[in-house]
């Protein structure tokens, strides 16, 4: 977690005296929904062998409960400037508007590639560095310092990484958390981002978290570590910023779109990235 | 002139009779709301072409013909009174001067009411007492200066729960808010619910939304005057009062009776007191409170000279166990040098200090983390006022400030990262002004007019860093190179002439025309982080990247009074064209950002809107109405693609009744009523769904607004009968109040999130201060 966003949750406290005094209501407002739609392109790329998908949906209106229309029918494309990847829509129903492709995990080469997606005769792209990640040493955890305190009936516990930095400057990281096979940090602004700015060359640091209710003991947490760009960096903050703390008027920020790296309207980004992945079997502490 | 050593006193005094037709008229002129005896007051008889200026001690005496006879007294920033008198003997006539707008307590010696709001070359402007503040129901019982200057004309409040305020379409941080002459930086306590005022110590407030005098500069929108109470010089006395929130006690008397006097309060809330009694320990170990501390003293060295030292102290406490700690406070002190030259001329020459200050640390499990922050200002006056003949005055005067921002550094230290410190930059900078201003009444005083000229310059001074920045994309700047400022070199320069004008014509007794032109200049202006203004927002100074703020208003206004000046009414017009002024972009990372010029724009904005007040100031009934419709918008290339957007204190509508109604001696009966067009905000057209979260899309900047405001307040105050024991008098009063007594829920911010409860669930909810909220306040004195 980067030093901001550290910063703005310690002022989100400010919430909690500020709430001696306010109260909070859910309102349904009067909102000029825009005409039309924008695409929305979620494309997240590791060099982990597995298949790799995108997922293109469509915008909604902001109160209606709706996932996003997927988009179907587009053609996607990755390029590095020699091979082009082309991505296969699912012709499963429920996985409508998820494109894969099984070649690409494995020919990422540290260089910049190209997404370009068609759909109704518009044409949609984004860049992408991939750059390589630091293997992960071990993966520990710790129970967390607000159990100690006794906050809370139930106990929180602090995942701690280990690994070297590399020396040069401006790598961008990205923190997932999977348990019994299960990705816990699904959400943007579930993940952990850090920037090298901060950090020693050997890195153990508390990055993500979990209670008692969601691990048990002699369940198997892996972390995962993946290269990103430091704009993709700044999409999972400014997603933190827009989406946990909305509305804070101590510690959030005014409302504005989260950036994307997408051309000509799209939302969404599009990153791809090196991973590295480690795990520990949990052993919940004796009383 | 000054106004706080203006005040004026007037007393009317004995008269000796000196021939058989001749007779001596004489009193002491004092402020009406102070009490303080005014200086150089010009005591005139059109008739007879004769006059007099009240002297030191405030007295004046003149000789005329047994009979009847019209005396004009005047002077700079107060009401002009007229009495008319038949003086068949010696009389003494006292005369109790008002300093401008609203008045309040009707202690004139005759029942005739003036017009002021007619005859007087000032608009825009509005002066309230305290015991008018005192009237208006309150949030919480606590009294509160800058929440009743939010109900006046051309004001807007910043929110619920907000003591900000904006003024024709500026920021809360274009408003220049003194405390005697010191700068207030941040005029809040508890998260804005409370101003830093405390009111047992304020003696009155006079707020400049336009019509400007060169005596100020510095900030764009208002000049925020507040003057403290000068103690008694005569006898003792103390009050004070009990309520909800906080307790206050003040104690007042003579040093050396008749010659100087002392004035001390303090409140605190309790609060955090009954945390005490709480079973949990982090609760017990919880504190949040603020407290204050103002002061006065003032000494007659002899004739021609007098002094004034006050000062406030102020601090609000946050701090939840010992995992993270917030406080922060202003001090003040103001030290004036009063000298008389002649009965025309007099100085005044000050020094004065604010420094406003913050610190936050925080401890949660392997992580540290400090910010402290630091805002000294030095201060240097002198002001000089001219009293060349009844008719015109002539100011001027000199000021230098030294201004020490130092954001302070953040520093961070997680266990298994490298220990983090942002250097927030420094600034450090001389602020100098040189005004004058001349004033003149002609044709028997049917116009009017006064015209003035402040020269401002800025000094950016080392040590300190600047940024040179890389502006081809103009939605993210990158650092270019830094520059290191050595200590004491003088790097960047500014100057900037900012004429003033103002005039009056009036058309009969009851009615005039009014115009003033001000340009203001602003070299601060305060980095807002986030909807509301928060204790931590940091100042910073005009730079090689950001130029000094300026504003051009223009105001037009009709004044008329009806029933004998018992009902005052007027319509202001008015333009306001803003340049360089600096808004945020989007995603814009100000909170403790060492590169905030990168994160901010600057451009062009223009207000314009129309006022209109009705107000009956005395009476068993009075009371005002006001209605604002105003206009406030921006274009700044970066920010909503360069295309005009509405300022986030656009309000088309704001609207505000307020009245007090003596029932009996005993009973009064207080009620206030606003409405306002929400604040502008941007609301989502749409959302996205993105890895299994939602996120919303937003269009155009400041598009939309928030629900619309409203609230009623009433308040009902008793005042049992004065007790005597001992030769003390005691006098005690209960108020009873009630906030938002049908319970509006108005929004301080809206928050666009997924439902905590029901995951999946768009949903949009705001925060607001719950009501009704009763109160009640025990008030003593004696």
């Amino acid at each position: 977690m980067n030093l901001q966003k550290k910063l703005l949750r310690w002022f989100s406290f400010l919430i909690v005296f500020a709430a001696f005094l306010s109260c909070e209501k859910d309102v349904v407002l009067d909102l000029a929904d825009k005409e039309g739609t924008f695409l929305v392109v979620e494309a997240n790329l590791t060099n982990d062998g597995r298949k790799q998908w995108i997922r293109l949906s469509e915008s909604s209106s902001y109160y209606e409960r709706s996932f996003g229309d997927p988009v179907s029918d587009a053609l996607v494309e990755i390029s590095d400037g020699q091979n082009t990847f082309t991505f296969t829509e699912s012709q499963v129903d429920t996985l409508t508007g998820y494109y894969y492709n099984e070649q690409i995990s494995h020919a990422f080469t540290q260089t910049i590639y190209q997404l370009e997606v068609s759909h109704n005769e518009n044409v949609y792209t984004a860049q992408s560095e991939f750059r390589p990640v630091p293997s992960l040493d071990s993966v520990t955890v710790e129970l967390s310092f607000f159990s100690q305190l006794g906050f809370g009936e139930i106990d929180f516990y602090d995942v701690y990484v280990h690994f070297d930095e590399f020396e040069e400057e401006g790598d961008h990281y990205l923190f997932n958390m999977y348990v019994r096979d299960t990705l816990k940090t699904s959400r943007p602004n579930q993940k952990a981002v850090l920037s090298d700015e901060t950090l020693q060359d050997y890195v153990s640091l508390s990055v993500l978290g979990f209670n008692e209710e969601e691990v048990f003991d002699g369940d198997k947490v892996v972390v995962e570590i993946r290269s990103i760009s430091e704009e993709n960096f700044n999409f999972h903050n400014i997603f933190f910023f827009q989406t946990d703390l909305s509305g804070n008027p101590f510690a959030g920020a005014p409302p504005a779109n989260i950036p994307t790296n997408m051309s000509d309207g799209a939302k969404g980004f599009f990153q791809v990235s090196s991973v590295h992945r480690d795990s520990i079997i949990f052993k919940k502490p004796q009383d | 002139m000054k106004k706080s050593i203006l005040v004026l006193l007037f007393f009317i005094g004995a008269v000796n009779i000196t021939t058989a037709q001749e007779y001596t008229l004489e009193g002491t002129i004092k402020d009406e709301n102070t009490g303080e005896t005014l200086v150089g007051v010009n005591v005139f008889v059109p008739k007879l072409e004769k006059g007099t200026v009240s002297d030191l001690n405030g007295k004046y005496e003149i000789t005329l013909e047994e009979g009847q006879h019209t005396l004009v007294y005047s002077f700079v920033g107060y009401q002009r009174q007229e009495r008319k008198i038949d003086l068949t003997s010696n009389m003494v006539l006292n005369i109790w001067m008002e300093n401008g707008g609203l008045r309040l307590n009707e202690v004139l010696i005759t029942g005739e009411r003036t017009n002021r709001n007619v005859e007087n070359t000032e608009m825009s402007s509005v002066t309230l007492d305290i015991e008018t503040i005192k009237r208006i129901p309150a949030f919480l019982g606590e009294v509160d200066v800058l929440r009743t200057i939010q109900l006046m004309t051309g004001v807007q409040s910043a929110g619920d729960g907000n003591t900000g305020f904006f003024v024709r379409g500026g920021n809360a941080d274009q408003n220049l808010v003194l405390l005697d002459d010191a700068v207030v930086f941040n005029a809040s306590h508890l998260f804005n619910f409370f101003s830093v005022f405390n009111p047992d110590a304020i003696n009155d407030v006079k707020l400049y939304k336009g019509g400007i005098l060169p005596e100020y500069g510095g900030r764009l929108s208002s000049v925020l005057d507040i003057n403290m109470k000068t103690g008694d010089k005569d006898q003792y006395k103390v009050n004070g009062g009990i309520g909800l929130i906080s307790s206050r006690l003040t104690v007042e008397g003579p040093v050396q009776r008749g010659k100087s006097s002392f004035l001390v309060s303090g409140r605190r809330t309790y609060a955090d007191l009954f945390l005490k009694l709480s079973r949990d320990e982090t609760q017990r170990e919880t504190q949040l409170y603020f407290y204050d501390l103002n002061w006065k003293t003032n000494y007659v060295i002899n004739d021609k000279n007098r002094l004034f030292f006050s000062g406030y102290f102020g601090r609000d406490v946050t701090m939840l166990s010992d995992l993270f700690g917030f406080d922060w406070g202003n001090t003040t002190m103001s030290l004036r040098w009063n000298h008389l030259f002649n009965e025309n001329f007099f100085s005044d020459i000050s020094f004065l200090y604010s420094n406003y200050q913050f610190n936050i640390s925080g401890e949660i499990g392997p992580a540290d983390f400090q910010w402290k922050s630091f805002l000294h200002n030095l201060n240097l006056k002198a002001d000089f006022n001219w009293l060349p003949a009844e008719e015109s005055t002539l100011s001027f005067g000199i000021q230098s400030i030294y201004h020490n921002l130092d954001p302070g550094t953040i520093s961070a230290s997680i266990e298994g990262a490298a220990d983090t410190n942002i250097d927030l930059t420094i600034n450090n900078g001389l602020e100098h002004g040189i005004y004058v201003n001349y004033q003149q009444d002609i044709f028997d005083n049917r116009f009017s007019f006064a015209v003035g000229l402040r020269n401002s310059f800025y000094q950016v001074i080392g040590p300190g860093t600047q940024y040179n920045y890389n502006q081809d994309d103009p939605l993210q700047w990158e650092v270019a190179d830094t520059l290191e400022l050595n200590r004491g070199e003088i790097y960047d320069r500014f100057m900037n002439l900012e004429p003033r004008a103002s005039m009056r014509f009036t058309i009969n007794e009851e009615s005039s025309l009014k115009a003033s032109y001000n340009r203001m200049v602003q070299y601060l202006q305060q980095a807002q982080s986030a909807q509301s203004v928060a204790p931590y927002d940091v100042w910073f100074a005009v730079s090689n990247n950001i130029e000094p703020q300026i504003a051009d208003q223009l105001a037009l206004g009709y004044f008329r009074n009806f029933n004998d000046n018992m009902i005052e009414s007027s319509v202001e017009i008015y333009y306001k064209d803003f340049k360089n002024i600096t808004d945020v972009i989007d995603n814009g990372d100000i909170l403790g950002n060492e590169f905030v010029e990168g994160e901010l724009r600057t451009g062009t904005g223009w207000a314009y809107g129309a006022e209109f007040l009705l107000q009956k100031p005395t009476g068993r009934i009075n009371g005002l109405f006001g209605y604002t419709w105003s206009v406030a918008k921006r274009k700044i290339p970066g920010i909503n693609q360069g295309d005009p957007y509405f300022a986030p204190n656009d309000r088309r509508h704001d609207l505000s009744l307020s009245g007090s109604y003596d029932y009996t001696p005993k009973w009064n009966i207080g009620i206030s009523f606003v409405y306002a067009t929400g604040r502008a905000f941007t609301l989502p057209i749409g959302k996205i769904y993105y890895q299994g979260a939602f996120a919303p899309i937003y269009d155009v900047r400041n598009a939309n607004r928030m629900p619309d405001y409203h609230r009623l307040d009433l308040s009902v105050t008793y005042t049992p009968e004065i007790r005597r024991r001992d030769n003390i008098r005691f006098q005690s009063s209960w108020n009873f109040s009630v906030f938002n007594v049908y319970g509006r829920a108005n929004p301080i911010s809206i928050s666009f999130a997924e439902n905590e409860t029901r995951p999946g669930v768009p949903n949009s909810s705001y925060f607001y201060i719950p009501g009704p909220i009763p109160a009640v306040t025990w008030n003593f004195n004696f």
